[in-house]
């Protein structure tokens, strides 16, 4: 299935949870990140059975702790 | 001041002698002056900033001199906020400084802010920056967050009572011990946007970061904004209203 992630197209297996998604973009500890599934906030605790669909658009942000 | 200086700012549209005057009443301090303070205190007295704070506990180190731009071969092992002080005035001594050599902790940062028109969180670990965030919505100061890593970095302008906070958008932390990777330009281009973000609140110009996460990387030159929303929930600033 195609998704959009942060602004670009990625195709992925069917049935892929966010989770998933974080390891195929070595995110190994999705800690400080935050995740929005079509502009809507989703819980760090649903990660990993959060399922994504086709055409959903994904973004996440970090929060990057040096200065 | 002199406002000759300042000449090509009045060429600029929606800026005039007026918004300069505004930013030199305004005072605004730096927390930390690494990678982004740096850049942003330059910025920040090069264009005519009134009063310039600066915290920073450290000395200068050799590793810091590929971001830290504001010293050089010969400032090593001495004070980052006495360096910074001397550099300031030779760019701009109509800048009145303030200086800190210290941590900030639970105890003293609503003493050293509360008297600023406006906050730069430049320090580079997690604590801190949320330590910032929490005493800039208790005390309403309005501020700007970045943070960097490796080839990327990111930064949000918050006004407290009206825009998202980081509590708003990050709910879970872990603390970050080790050294982390840091491409020397990176902290530069985020430091001069925390800088322009200060200017423009002070001089009263301009559209802020405020509700927009900016993210940076200049590996894949991918520039992005991701639109956030205040939490209505939020334990800290869902009460400020």
């Amino acid at each position: 299935m195609i998704i959009k992630l942060n602004g670009k197209t990625k195709e992925i297996k069917e049935n892929s949870t966010i989770l998933d998604l974080f390891y195929l973009e070595d995110i190994v500890e999705p800690v400080c990140v935050e995740v929005y599934v079509n502009k809507k906030k989703i819980d760090f605790e649903h990660y990993e059975k959060y399922k994504l669909k086709d055409g959903d658009e994904l973004e996440y942000i970090y929060l990057f702790a040096s200065g | 001041m002199n406002l000759k200086r300042f000449e090509r700012h009045f060429l600029l549209p929606k800026y005039d002698e007026e918004s300069q005057k505004l930013i030199f009443k305004s005072s605004v301090i730096v927390i930390g002056a690494g990678g982004l303070g740096s850049p942003a205190i330059i910025y920040l007295a090069a264009n005519g900033i009134g009063k310039l704070g600066i915290v920073d506990f450290d000395t200068i180190d050799i590793t810091n001199l590929n971001r830290q731009i504001l010293y050089d071969i010969n400032d090593i092992n001495n004070d980052k906020v006495s360096v910074a002080r001397e550099k300031i005035a030779k760019i701009n001594p109509d800048v009145q400084i303030e200086s800190f050599k210290l941590k900030l902790n639970n105890d003293n940062i609503r003493d050293i802010i509360k008297d600023y028109d406006f906050v730069i969180d430049a320090v580079d670990n997690i604590e801190t920056k949320l330590l910032i965030n929490d005493a800039c919505v208790e005390l309403r100061k309005p501020f700007n967050h970045a943070g960097i890593n490796n080839y990327a970095g990111s930064t949000i302008t918050v006004i407290p009572e009206k825009s998202a906070c980081l509590r708003c958008i990050f709910k879970n932390f872990k603390k970050d011990s080790s050294k982390s990777a840091v491409f020397g330009p990176i902290p530069g281009i985020l430091g001069i946007i925390q800088a322009a973000e200060a200017l423009k609140y002070c001089g009263k110009f301009g559209n802020l970061l405020t509700n927009k996460f900016l993210f940076i990387d200049l590996y894949s030159m991918q520039f992005r904004i991701t639109q956030i929303q205040r939490d209505e929930n939020c334990y800290l600033c869902g009460g400020v209203r």
